[in-house]
């Protein structure tokens, strides 16, 4: 399948999100232990909770140990570091669409216009404040 | 009625495709930055959608004195009521011309913005994913309803989601910045959500797709501008606007010192901003708005009516 018509490895699921939740709090997990707190509350067989590990790891999100005959997953990343490669993510998508994105951010920096624009609006700022107009 | 439809579709066709041209030609830049905010959205979105509304406008207009002569009865308009010219009317519905140019430049209209709104749609579900995975990744908060904090050093503020909107805001941001300027944040964005910017985000991003990038770019960018010059401004009403204005230059500079791993994302302009807060906003004009409605309903009852009709006419006979 075209990379433009796959979904980013990032963008994960419920199920996804919920098992790497899982793994942050609660460190490395065989999958039966994973199923244990996602997958029964959801009402899932283990084969799936499986699956969305086998997912996470080949999207390189968790690593693995074979011990004994089962895999012990561990999360590669951390939140931040999700968070982090997420933004990385949406913001190439956004500069590789070449359009408008679809959140509305409080400055943008890039178009702030650099550093002597940025003082110059600073002292006209800090002129009006002490002239006591607002 | 089959001879109608396919008067109807080609004239919209034909309308449709005329528009997207003067649209392509003549789109304004940018706005003048002495005319209000919720005046330059409405200007620009007027040209980022007339290719959808000019041609539903002027057709409604165009077979009006037709649906006026079926429910009036003794009114006839038509000069030359004949099923074989090609009216545009209910009384005298022309006959079927089935005829190759007509119906294949109806599909090849239809068929080019149907693939331009699937790729534009299936960008938006693309980034959609991603954000909702940045939402669940992100950490309730007590600032209030809808924020939640982003476990990230660098100063990020951002309104995602159309159904359940969500502010995010780092915790680089708010360790930061004072108590006041936090508020003044989450004033605008709940601006944001309370204009339901990012539906519209979407919207214009449909609309966009029709037209080509040079085009839509600076009619969304004079969009994004003005949206969030509004945005500023409804923070101004609780908070005042030298203070919005001061908050804007912080957050700024912070994001200077530390930038937010290229997510400066949506398109502004902090020295257009900081002015347009300091300065009086300008009265809003209701002109801008009528007139090109007016034009359009008065050219589809006349002009496009009457050349439509000729143009099916010379084509089929």
């Amino acid at each position: 399948m075209s990379n433009i018509l796959r979904f980013p490895d990032l963008a994960l699921g419920e199920l996804e999100q919920q098992v790497l939740e899982t793994l942050w709090e609660h460190g490395a997990l065989k999958p039966a232990d994973v199923h244990e707190r996602v997958g029964v509350s959801r009402g899932i067989s283990v084969n799936t909770v499986s699956s969305a590990l086998k997912r996470l790891y080949e999207k390189d999100l968790l690593t693995r140990e074979k011990i004994s005959h089962s895999y012990v997953y561990s999360a590669a990343i951390d939140r931040a570091q999700l968070q982090r490669q997420l933004i990385g993510a949406i913001a190439t998508q956004f500069s590789d669409a070449r359009d408008t994105s679809l959140l509305a951010a409080f400055v943008d920096v890039a178009e702030a216009g650099g550093e002597d624009t940025l003082r110059e609006l600073e002292a006209l700022i800090a002129r009006r404040l002490a002239e006591g107009k607002s | 009625m089959i001879g109608l439809i396919e008067a109807i579709l080609f004239c919209a066709a034909l309308v449709a495709g005329m528009t997207w041209i003067i649209v392509v030609l003549h789109a304004p830049s940018r706005a003048p930055d002495s005319i209000a905010p919720a005046q330059r959205i409405m200007r620009a979105r007027q040209w980022l959608y007339a290719p959808i509304w000019v041609p539903v406008l002027a057709l409604g207009a165009a077979l009006a004195p037709g649906l006026l002569g079926g429910l009036v009865g003794a009114l006839d308009h038509c000069v030359e009521p004949s099923g074989l010219h090609h009216h545009l009317c209910l009384v005298h519905p022309p006959h079927a011309a089935m005829d190759p140019l007509m119906w294949g430049s109806v599909l090849g209209v239809l068929l080019i913005g149907a693939l331009l709104l699937g790729r534009v749609s299936w960008r938006a579900r693309r980034e959609t994913r991603l954000i909702d995975a940045l939402v669940r990744t992100s950490s309730p908060s007590e600032l209030g309803d809808h924020v939640r904090t982003l476990d990230q050093p660098e100063p990020i503020a951002l309104t995602v989601g159309v159904r359940e909107p969500v502010i995010l805001l780092s915790s680089g941001l708010i360790d930061a910045l004072s108590q006041d300027a936090i508020d003044i944040i989450i004033a605008h964005e709940r601006a944001h959500i309370e204009r339901r910017d990012i539906l519209w985000a979407h919207l214009d991003n449909m609309a966009g797709a029709l037209l080509p990038i040079h085009t839509r770019r600076a009619l969304i960018e004079d969009i994004a501008l003005a949206r969030e010059q509004a945005c500023d401004r409804a923070a101004a009403r609780e908070h005042g606007a030298l203070h919005v204005a001061a908050s804007l230059t912080a957050v700024t500079r912070l994001g200077l010192e530390a930038p937010a791993l290229g997510l400066s994302i949506a398109s502004s302009n902090l020295s257009a901003r900081v002015h347009s807060l300091l300065d009086e906003p300008a009265p809003p004009n209701r002109v801008w708005f009528v007139l090109p409605l007016a034009l359009v309903i008065l050219a589809g009852a006349g002009p496009v009516h009457d050349i439509t009709e000729h143009i099916i006419g010379a084509l089929l006979h």
